[in-house]
């Protein structure tokens, strides 16, 4: 089966930085249509008909989330999540710094369809280069008439404001990204209400990611069904899949969502160094429970993934060898964690830290029998007890180590030695 | 929260609560208590510290108690398994780091980490590394000391600060476990309501400067009293040890503070066992005040207050005060007064104020809750009665409701207001165009310089919009009372319907009871005119007298016959008028020209000093029976909670000196309800006592008289304007060594353009003179000084403004540096 990338497209090859080359290939030409020949509720429904599901990791279906805003005449946000900070993920960066205007055209789309007052891009503080590219393309944009007042003389105005984070994981959650936003301490909000509720200044809001808004120009241009064939239903469409760790080719490989590990890593990253064996990955970023041997014929997909005891996330695929220390890959992972915890909630606080300890110190030659104990029974006192998912994330990969290599953790924890009657 | 029931199953016990009710207060009220931290009634439900999670049927994961609103046919489990590992959990992690100085912590005892830990925690730490370590006893601001290793980070100070008192003080620091709680810009914690943080601390993390491990909390006595810091009245607790005062926490009144208490109320009660308090009576001998014996000085005060009374009859003596006495002891004052030196000469007022509550428009502190509309009128509550600012600063933030601002002192409010600055005695004017544009009249009567008509018609359609309107006005200027109310007549009149609430805040806590109780010249006890013959009866009967003296004069009144020599004899109860008096001078003179002086008090105060005999009254822990706050509120004290020491109450003050003048009084607080009850007074706990009739304000002036600046000031002067602030006054303050800290210090406030005009700097040492007086003070900027004024506080000890005598124009010189030794 042949696939041509769709959200990559010319990466590489052309200077899709240059509007003039983006329209070449077509680019501005689904704003256009929509603007000419569609109403906002066409658009959502055509969004909604493709499947797309976000991208930012919990794989929600985008139509719906836009069917959500209140009609009570508040003003209406859009905000686009380009905080991408999970650890093993990059698929955000290369659309937001060498396909600036694809992101910003499905912005126009995604603010047109739900009837966004204005729109905001919060992009992660690292990502200068990126966030430079953004800023070029949307002067190009406004000069060209895409942007501003009445643009393409619809009589429908939009503004893109980009804000630039300070460098917290947590300003990706979406209501800490709004807090943020907002000049507040970015920290995730109770929910209920959710943001297409109460967002942004307590407006109704829409925060989408990056490669999902990427995703509406094509959407627009070439109709729902045919991104709705691409992949499984339930979870179709192109997907960039990042991947790292050790495998012979790293990078970002768009593929249609579905692809088995197996043939991402084998096929597409150039499988294993040499002499090595695969061990396992983790499927969507540092936050979701590895995947071993057994799973390596899993289609990667929302639902996939989910059914073989993981998630998708943000398809930030980490590959571990034979070669890999599992407790020295959680105490790392650990380390983020706990530093990234906002610190709101007692057992993410509290258990973040403790966590990193504990491995630090198992990594040290410390290590106690008590350790496993503790660390498993975080499994209780963290996970689904907090505001937001970060301390089930920072157990992903822990708990689902010490489930597929035990012995690597026993060995560590200064185990009971058998004693000898 | 709406009258809906719905119906909820906690663990197999059903019951019917509004729809909304959170599940941990529903929880309550089938007596199933959820543990919580972070949770707090008065603050917005926050979910942090997870310490209250509960399971709910056909929910995936388990839900916070303190978040969550119970919905109809909502089944809700306690006590398995999970919640009670989950419980284990949050405690275990709230523990790790903790310091575990338990033993040396104030708030052992009645610390909930160490209560749930009891309850709900494990026996055991399962930490095996050393304890992270962050800083201890931080001083947060004035009061606060903060220990950053026994905070749980239940935020409930952080959100107290930004939700209740309306700051934004205090924040939070760094992310996850480096989390501190700190102050914005590391700035102190100072504003007028920090203290509270203290109480709704779960833990030992914030304690108070001056309680710090000063006791245990069950070795404290707590007894139940009125806080007489205000006209307020907020309901206290007071904490003793071994007989001395150690703290003041509320009890949560609903009619008066709503659980806060301010700083003052909190943190000034030092004073109470201060080793400067008079514990012994004083006479002049040879110009020197010399300790005797209470029988010796009670002597002296008869014998002479007698002779001045056979020599130049009963009018050439005069009483001042009550104002900070009970109800009680008000009643008896004015009866001394009347009956056993026969005088008419009462009154309680010593600061300028003349009524501290109408019959007109009545309002309720807690109508400050609902009010929409505000409506400030010469009037800064936050300095003059703090509590009821918390009231307003929420109804302006949270229930957005409209506030305008009109007079010589303006409030600073950090939401958008309207403001209407003016003169002094300037205000009545502003209030009379109001009530002609309210009563529809097409032409408005002159304004103020620098007023606009169009202001003025604003002002109405703003006050038309309000369904519930709280008018506060500092009840000084009997033109702009009156025209006040001329207003309030006239938006009462018009189409639509509205409530019109209004309050009197002073500084005084008992202005309103002791006028109630007949302190006042003119009106006998409930207000009654003297002149009414049917009460005269009645009085007479009841204290035994052939004739009720008549109308006497007013504190002015009194001041100015016995600087001239008509008055002889001044008994002054509870009354610093060289500090609080705003003409200072007359009131040296007349000191100095009266033949016998009397003062009962506290601590020998300026005025204290050059009296001829000086009383030494005990402080309001000592004292049991009735108060009156400004709204009305009778509220009681029913014991003692120390006893007077070589001070005396001033209820026995009163009774030995009439006993002393022969007089077979019972004056037990039994006997004074006896005669409240035989002149028709209702006065018991909870009872609302009427406000003062508008004839207090005297007869309507000429409307061209009424409301012009009553002083202009030349080229190169600024108008004085005498305001309130909360750690001035000599009074209590003065004398409490636990408020030295945030005293007032000599300040003198300008606008930044007139600082700038004058070619100063904020700090620049500055005297502020009219003709012989002269005052030292430091400029400082603030925005809410209206230009062309100047603002100094009143009753500083080292800088009394009253020497200017009211609002006056002042020349603003720089001082050249002091040179320091
Ligand atoms: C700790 C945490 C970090 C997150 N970081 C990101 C991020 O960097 N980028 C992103 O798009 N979504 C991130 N998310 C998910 C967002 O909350 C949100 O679900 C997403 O932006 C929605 O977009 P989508 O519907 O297009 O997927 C994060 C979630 C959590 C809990
Ligand atoms: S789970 Fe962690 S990161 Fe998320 S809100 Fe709670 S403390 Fe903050
Ligand atoms: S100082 Fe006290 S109230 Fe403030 S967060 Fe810490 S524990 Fe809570
Ligand atoms: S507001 Fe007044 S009565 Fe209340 S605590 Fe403060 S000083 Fe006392
Ligand atoms: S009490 Fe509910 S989360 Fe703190």
């Amino acid at each position: 089966m042949s696939f041509e990338p769709v959200l990559t497209k010319g990466i590489g090859v052309l200077d899709l930085n240059d509007i003039r080359v983006y329209e070449a290939q077509g680019g501005y030409q689904a704003l256009r249509k929509a603007l000419k020949q569609m109403t906002p509720d066409e658009v959502r429904e055509e969004v909604t008909r493709s499947n797309l599901r976000g991208r930012g990791g919990a794989g929600f279906p985008t139509g719906r989330k836009w069917s959500f805003l209140p009609n009570d005449g508040r003003p209406r946000y859009l905000v686009c999540n380009a905080d991408e900070s999970e650890p093993g993920t990059c698929n955000n960066r290369i659309l937001i710094q060498w396909h600036p205007h694809q992101l910003i055209e499905g912005i126009l789309l995604a603010a047109y369809a739900i009837g966004a007052a204005k729109s905001f891009i919060y992009i992660r503080g690292e990502f200068y280069r990126g966030y430079k590219s953004l800023m070029a393309a949307i002067e190009q944009a406004r000069a060209r008439g895409y942007i501003g007042e009445n643009i393409l003389g619809s009589g429908w105005s939009q503004e893109i404001v980009v804000h630039r984070g300070a460098g917290a994981y947590i300003c990706g959650e979406e209501s800490a990204l709004l807090n943020s936003l907002e000049g507040k301490r970015g920290e995730p909000r109770l929910k209920p209400p959710f943001p297409a509720v109460v967002g942004l200044y307590g407006m109704p809001t829409i925060v989408n990611n990056v490669e999902t808004l990427s995703c509406v120009p094509h959407i627009i241009n070439r109709g729902a069904e045919w991104f709705a064939s691409i992949g499984p239903a339930s979870s179709p469409g192109p997907k960039i899949y990042s991947v790292s760790g050790l495998v012979r080719r790293p990078g970002n490989y768009e593929l249609p969502m579905g692809v088995t590990l197996r043939e991402l890593i084998f096929e597409h990253a150039g499988g294993m160094l040499p002499g090595r064996t695969f061990k396992a990955a983790s499927p969507g970023g540092s936050s979701t429970p590895i995947l071993v041997e057994q799973h390596l014929d899993t289609p990667l997909d929302f639902d996939s993934v989910r059914a073989a005891g993981s998630m998708l996330g943000t398809a930030g695929v980490i590959v571990y060898d034979n070669t890999v220390s599992m407790p020295k890959v959680a105490e790392y992972f650990s380390r983020f964690y706990a530093g990234e915890s906002c610190g709101q909630c007692t057992p993410c606080r509290e258990g973040t830290n403790w966590m990193y300890r504990i491995l630090r110190r198992m990594q040290a030659g410390g290590g106690q029998p008590v350790d496993l104990e503790v660390l498993r029974s975080m499994g209780t006192t963290m996970s689904g007890t907090t505001i937001c998912p970060l301390a089930d994330a920072s157990l992903g990969f822990v708990l689902s180590a010490m489930k597929y290599f035990p012995e690597e953790f026993e060995a560590l924890a200064g185990a009971p030695k058998e004693v000898r009657v | 929260m709406s009258q809906e029931l719905v119906t909820v199953t906690i663990d197999g016990r059903t019951v019917q609560v509004p729809k909304g009710t959170l599940l941990v207060e529903a929880a309550k009220q089938v007596g199933i208590h959820i543990p919580v931290f972070c949770y707090h009634p008065k603050l917005d439900p926050a979910g942090l510290c997870r310490m209250c999670l509960v399971q709910v049927e056909k929910m995936p994961k388990p839900v916070t108690a303190c978040t969550t609103p119970v919905t109809d046919g909502m089944v809700v489990h306690t006590q398995t398994q999970l919640v009670s590992d989950l419980r284990k959990g949050v405690l275990e992690f709230l523990l790790l780091n903790h310091p575990l100085d338990c033993p040396v912590c104030d708030k052992g005892g009645e610390c909930d980490l160490q209560d749930l830990t009891f309850a709900y925690g494990a026996g055991t730490s399962r930490l095996v590394d050393p304890k992270e370590h962050k800083p201890k006893a931080v001083d947060l601001g004035p009061f606060i000391v903060l220990d950053e290793e026994r905070c749980i980070l239940c935020r409930r100070c952080v959100r107290y600060d930004h939700e209740v008192a309306c700051e934004t003080q205090l924040v939070v620091e760094e992310r996850g476990h480096h989390n501190l709680i700190a102050t914005a810009k590391g700035q102190p914690y100072e504003h007028h309501f920090t203290g509270n943080v203290i109480d709704l601390c779960p833990v030992g993390a914030l304690t108070s400067e001056l309680y710090r491990f000063k006791a245990r909390p069950w070795d404290l006595v707590k007894v139940p009293a009125i806080c007489t810091g205000c006209s307020v009245g907020c309901s206290v607790e007071l904490h003793f040890r071994h007989g001395r005062l150690l703290r003041v926490i509320p009890r949560d009144n609903p009619a008066t503070d709503g659980g806060w208490l301010c700083d003052r109320g909190r943190f000034q009660y030092q004073y109470v066992q201060s080793e400067e308090r008079l514990t012994q009576p004083l006479v002049r001998r040879n110009g020197e005040l010399v300790p005797v014996s209470w029988s010796e000085a009670l002597d002296e005060v008869a014998r002479r207050f007698r002779a001045i009374r056979e020599q130049h009859g009963g009018e050439a003596l005069g009483v001042i005060g009550g104002g900070r006495l009970t109800l009680e002891e008000a009643y008896l004052l004015q009866k001394l007064a009347r009956a056993a030196l026969g005088t008419g000469n009462v009154d309680h007022r010593v600061s300028g104020q003349v009524v501290a509550g109408l019959s007109q428009f009545p309002g309720r502190i807690a109508d400050l809750s609902e009010a929409d509309t505000y409506l400030l009128v010469d009037c800064l509550p936050l300095e003059t009665a703090p509590v009821l600012d918390i009231r307003i600063r929420r109804g302006l933030e949270r229930r957005r409701a409209r506030l305008v601002a009109i007079g010589s002192v303006l409030p600073r409010y950090r939401v958008r207001h309207g403001r209407i600055g003016v003169r002094p005695g300037e205000t009545a004017a502003v209030l009379r165009a109001l009530a002609a544009a309210l009563a529809g009249a097409k032409e408005l009567p002159a304004l103020p310089a620098g007023v606009d008509p169009e202001t003025i018609r604003e002002l109405v359609a703003l006050l038309d919009k309000g369904q519930k309107i709280a008018v506060l006005w500092d009840g000084r200027d009997p033109a702009t009372g009156r025209t006040l109310l001329e207003a309030l007549r006239a938006l009462q009149g018009r189409p639509g319907s509205r409530s019109i609430h209004l309050l009197i805040p002073g500084e005084q806590p008992m202005s309103r009871g002791a006028a109630y109780m007949g302190l006042l010249p003119g009106y006998l006890p409930g207000y009654k005119p003297v002149t009414l013959a049917q009460v005269q009866e009645t009085l007479r009967r009841l204290w035994g007298l052939r004739q009720l003296p008549g109308k006497g004069l007013d504190t002015a009144g009194m001041l100015a016959a016995a600087a001239e020599g008509r008055l002889k004899g001044l008994y002054l109860v509870g009354a610093n008028l060289a500090l609080t008096w705003p003409d200072g001078d007359l009131v040296r003179k007349a000191l100095a020209q009266a033949e016998f002086v009397v003062v009962q008090d506290l601590f020998l105060t300026e005025t204290a000093r050059m009296a001829d005999v000086v009383l030494p009254a005990a402080p309001f822990t000592a004292k049991a029976g009735h108060y009156a706050n400004l709204d009305g509120l009778v509220q009681a004290v029913a014991q003692p909670a120390q006893s007077p020491g070589g001070a005396q109450t001033d209820l026995a003050i009163f009774g030995a000196l009439a006993r002393t003048l022969g007089l077979e009084w019972k004056t037990g607080v039994g006997e004074i309800a006896r005669e409240w009850q035989a002149l028709g007074l209702k006065v018991a706990e909870g009872a609302l006592l009427p406000g003062a009739p508008a004839d207090l304000l005297g007869p309507a002036a000429e409307p061209a008289a009424a409301g012009t600046a009553t002083v202009r000031a030349q080229d190169g002067e600024l108008i004085l304007v005498p305001v309130d602030r909360l750690y001035a006054g000599g009074g209590t303050l003065a004398f409490d060594p636990g408020m030295a800290r945030v005293a007032n210090r000599p300040e003198a406030y300008f606008h930044p353009e007139d600082l700038r005009r004058l070619g100063l700097a904020e700090g620049d040492p500055v005297t502020l003179s009219a003709g012989e007086a002269a005052v030292d003070l430091v400029a400082r900027a603030a925005a809410e000084v209206i230009p062309g004024t100047v603002q100094v506080p009143r009753g500083l000890p080292q800088a009394p403004v009253n020497r200017f005598g009211g609002a006056a124009a002042v020349r603003v010189t720089r001082r050249v540096a002091e040179v320091k030794a």
